[in-house]
């Protein structure tokens, strides 16, 4: 089965306002969706909200049976006061892994992205590009069949953002699901389809060079539009 | 039990490697224990004026059972109660003594003039004990004699510090049990940490009962740090058995934590929650029996004192490190601890997945 | 004066627009003043009473007077003797009395032993002495008249209150003043936004004063509606001149605000300010300002150690000013104290924020 998720007019009100509207989308395996829109636009409450931290007020989404979701948050979401390797086996025990495919998951994040000389560093001491890196390779460690990355490559130098990238295009070489939010739009090339949401709602979706084209050339034609 | 294991140790790590936590553990018994039982419960040495009006043997006299007492400092002899009320104002003295004159004369006829004795009003509490003991002083009565005998009970030579000691080490345990993990779960939530963790499918039951029971040892071990200094510098002793008191504090302290959970998982970011603690701590530390006991509250207060965790917890340390009475007069405590502990419980959980 | 302002209004709108922070700190310092208040006493208000009867029938006019005494709340009737031991825990009492036969002769026809609970080191005479009349006034009439007049000055009827309101207003004024203001300076240094204002052209001092406005207006609403509260619901009302009362209690305010700032500035993170505000500052006011005891019942080490505190000369200064209506000159000494303590920790606390920003 190829269809990993589906939303259905998802709608999350707080009050009067309205942060996610009548959002439609589906996920199919090994795609890698990339949400973009201004400050305030819904993407971090969508993410939320298909995490199941928040409830929507209407629509509805269904994971496939069986799937395991990831998640990594714009502030990484690790432990400050644990090293590298104890954050592994912190959240590789909450994951509940067998023993041998946590050691085999861990040694090959630890190997990919050279984390080597970092094991017994404290992740509050680590550099952004590191703890980023090691927040992905955690949200990756149960071998997730969904992967939600919220604002990844925030405050990032362009080749901290460019690594986590072509580790988002090797995951979804294996198979996994992936749903970006992201504000760069020269990110926007890395996804196979992207989503511009204004004031909770789509605004853009499709194929991001197509989008390019239909918007003079450059999709910042498109969020300027947005944006005005 | 993987799980439980990883818990259990990721707060260990937290804990040892956040100085501030071994601070806090090490400040309460020695600020609140070693220090603060000094100032409770002495005895009052009072200081009064004499104003003497008549200038005879009589009331001589009265100056030298003044000096002559233990509760009394030497007394400041004014010539008139304007001087000495003067003195009052300044708070130098805290009673005047004035003998009329003709008193001596009064005394040698059978009927002697009135002493008035003007007490401070507004410094109360002195007041309240130091009156009496000036009248059984100048009466050469005691006025408890005659037809009662008086027996003081848990305190017969008046080392009240030590009397006081159960309610500071109940109000440590408080402060450890509420401040430390109600920082850490706010911390948690202040860098995501909890988002995550709740990602990973963990039963948050497991997660949060494993984090409040590593806080339950420290509390524990706080109790011991409390108690080895109440020992080296007071010389207390528990009257009952260590184990008593271990599984006593362990059950009292778990409303403690679970409230220090739930109001970190009330308040929406850590300065609420640091803010609310502080006025929470406040409250059950002056509605319980560790400032004042219970029979001096009224109306509502009282009740609330009742229904109030910390007085429980105090009353139980009193029973056990005091008196050394069987648990079972403590019955009803330890099931209302238990079951307010399963309640906060309950909530917490709830609030720190706020599904809204 | 802008810069001040502009400072002043942003912690203001910090404050207001926090919904919760709001309730903290305007509700809740009420909700305490009147609890507390009404909880903290130094009278005894409830005698739980165990009697433990021997004497047979006749006893029972004596009984009857113990039953019948004010403040009694609750008698517990034991079997014997035995049992006053455990019904101090079983029952809760405060104190238990044991009728038993006399020497004999109309003159002395009952023993009475009676038992108190001392663990608080209680005022027993508060408890001994209401027993001891109900029992004379069962037995042989009014008491014998004593050759004293005892009259109690500034208090006349010995309101229990006034010992313990100067405490709860101390109590919420180093909460409020001390402890989160401690909290929001240190704030701006965890959050960074202390980077910020450091590259305005406004310097420490303005940027220090600027954010002491908003918490020292709101510690003089406290005390004025505290005042309010004093008086309308316990009666205590203020015998000297409201203007220096005011300003005493402004003044205190501003001396807790100022153990606030130096705490704030050179605590590293939040926890820390308020784990030194709480032992260094809160606890030891707490016990050894003269709220919960005598300052004069502590050794002498103790009394000199409770003179430095800024709680002490409070209490000091509000009894004289608010109780006994005495004026600047006798208060000076606690005035000046006040000031002199604030001065200090001021500029200890300046120099603080002026090497942080330097660094920054």
């Amino acid at each position: 089965m190829n269809r990993i998720l589906t939303i259905s007019s998802l709608t999350k009100r707080f009050g009067s306002l309205v942060a996610v509207q009548d959002f439609s989308l589906t996920l199919d395996k090994g795609d890698v969706v990339g949400v973009f829109g201004a400050n305030g636009a819904g993407k971090t409450t969508l993410i939320r909200m298909i995490i199941g931290l928040t409830k929507p007020t209407s629509g509805e989404f269904t994971i496939a049976t069986g799937c395991r979701i990831g998640y990594m948050s714009q502030s990484f979401s690790l432990v400050g006061t644990l090293t590298v390797m104890e954050n592994f086996e912190f959240y590789g025990a909450l994951y509940n892994l067998p023993q041998q495919e946590f050691i085999d998951q861990r040694d090959r994040f630890i190997t990919h992205f050279k984390m080597e000389e970092y094991l017994n560093v404290r992740t509050d001491r680590l550099p952004a590009g590191r703890k980023q890196l090691l927040a992905f390779s955690i949200s990756r460690l149960h071998s997730p069949t969904l992967l939600l990355l919220d604002e990844p490559t925030s405050g990032l130098d362009l080749l901290n953002r460019k690594r986590l990238w072509e580790a988002v295009r090797e995951a979804a070489e294996e198979g996994i699901a992936i749903m970006v939010s992201t504000h760069y739009l020269d990110e926007a090339y890395y996804c196979d389809k992207i989503v511009m949401m204004e004031r909770g709602a789509i605004k853009a979706y499709g194929d991001p060079v197509n989008l390019a084209n239909k918007a003079g050339g450059n999709l910042i034609n498109l969020f300027l539009e947005e944006m005005r | 039990m993987k799980r439980f294991y990883y818990i259990f140790k990721h707060e260990v790590l937290a804990f040892v490697r956040f100085p501030l936590m071994i601070i806090l553990l090490l400040l309460c018994p020695i600020v609140v224990i070693g220090f603060i039982p000094q100032t409770l419960g002495h005895s009052i040495k009072f200081n009064c004026a004499i104003v003497d009006m008549d200038h005879s043997s009589a009331s001589m006299e009265i100056g030298q059972k003044n000096l002559s007492s233990e509760h009394c400092l030497p007394p400041v002899w004014c010539k008139s109660v304007e001087e000495a009320m003067h003195l009052m104002e300044y708070n130098s003295v805290l009673m005047i003594v004035s003998i009329p004159e003709g008193y001596e004369r009064g005394i040698a006829l059978g009927n002697p003039e009135k002493i008035t004795l003007l007490a401070d009003g507004s410094r109360v509490i002195e007041a309240d004990i130091a009156v009496p003991k000036m009248m059984s002083l100048l009466s050469d009565n005691d006025a408890s004699g005659g037809i009662i005998n008086l027996h003081r009970l848990f305190n017969s030579e008046e080392h009240s510090e030590q009397y006081y000691l159960v309610s500071l080490i109940s109000m440590s345990l408080l402060i450890i049990a509420m401040f430390l993990i109600g920082l850490n779960i706010a911390g948690e939530k202040k860098h995501n940490t909890l988002s995550q963790i709740i990602v990973t499918g963990v039963d948050m039951r497991l997660y949060l009962g494993t984090k409040v029971l590593f806080y339950s040892l420290v509390v524990i071990l706080e109790l011991f740090l409390c108690l080895a200094m109440g020992y080296i510098v007071y010389d207390m002793t528990i009257a009952s058995g260590i184990g008593q008191l271990v599984m006593v504090t362990y059950i009292l302290t778990f409303p403690l934590l679970f409230l220090g959970v739930f109001i970190a998982s009330v308040a929406r970011n850590d300065i609420q929650a640091i803010y609310l603690m502080i006025f929470l701590m406040i409250f059950l530390v002056m509605l319980s029996s560790i400032i004042a006991p219970l029979a001096n509250m009224s109306g509502i207060s009282y009740y609330f004192c009742r229904m109030n965790p910390v007085n429980w917890l105090t009353e139980s340390l009193r029973i056990v490190i005091t008196y050394g009475y069987p648990l079972r007069t403590i019955l009803l405590e330890l099931i209302a601890g238990i079951l307010l502990s399963v309640i906060f419980f309950f909530s917490s959980i709830r609030l720190l997945k706020r599904i809204n | 004066m802008r810069g001040i302002w502009t400072v002043a209004r942003k912690e203001l709108s910090h404050i207001l627009r926090d919904k919760v922070s709001g309730l903290i700190l305007f509700v809740l310092p009420a909700l305490f003043f009147i609890s507390i208040g009404f909880a903290i006493s130094v009278d005894i208000e409830r005698i739980d009473l165990a009697i433990a009867n021997t004497a047979g029938p006749k006893a029972n006019e004596v009984i009857n007077h113990l039953c019948n005494m004010n403040k009694v709340s609750k008698v517990v009737m034991l079997n014997s003797p035995s049992e006053v031991e455990e019904s101090f825990a079983r029952d809760g009492i405060v104190a238990a009395i044991v009728i038993s036969e006399g020497e004999g002769g109309y003159n002395a026809p009952f023993k009475f032993d009676l038992f108190i609970n001392c663990s608080f080191a209680t005022n027993i005479l508060a408890i001994r002495n209401p027993i001891s009349s109900a029992i004379k006034n069962a037995l042989i009439g009014p008491g014998n008249d004593s050759p004293f007049t005892v009259r109690y000055l500034y208090n006349s009827d010995l309101n229990r209150k006034m010992a313990t309101i100067p405490g709860v207003i101390m109590i919420i004024l180093i909460v409020v003043s001390t402890i989160i203001f401690s909290i929001s300076i240190n704030k701006e240094k965890v959050h960074g936004t202390s980077r910020l204002l450091s590259l305005t052209p406004l310097g420490p001092m303005k940027i220090v004063i600027g954010k002491l406005i908003p918490y020292f207006l709101i510690s003089l609403i406290h005390i004025s509606y505290l005042i309010f509260l004093g008086q309308s619901i316990f009666g205590l009302g203020i015998n000297g001149s409201f203007l220096l009362y005011f300003l005493f209690c402004a003044l205190f305010s501003l001396n807790s605000m100022m153990l606030g700032l130096l705490v704030g500035s050179y605590c590293k993170t939040y926890e820390a300010a308020l784990i030194i505000c709480w032992f260094f500052i809160f606890t030891p006011n707490l016990f050894l300002s003269g709220f919960v005891m005598p300052v004069n019942s502590m050794p002498e080490t103790m009394q000199k150690i409770a003179r430095l505190h800024n709680g002490y000369h409070f209490i000091e200064g509000y009894r004289g000013i608010a109780y006994k209506g005495t004026g600047l000159s006798e208060n000076l000494p606690h005035i000046l104290f006040l000031t002199i303590q604030s001065l200090i920790a001021f500029i200890i606390a300046l120099l603080g924020f002026s090497r942080r920003y330097s660094k920054s």
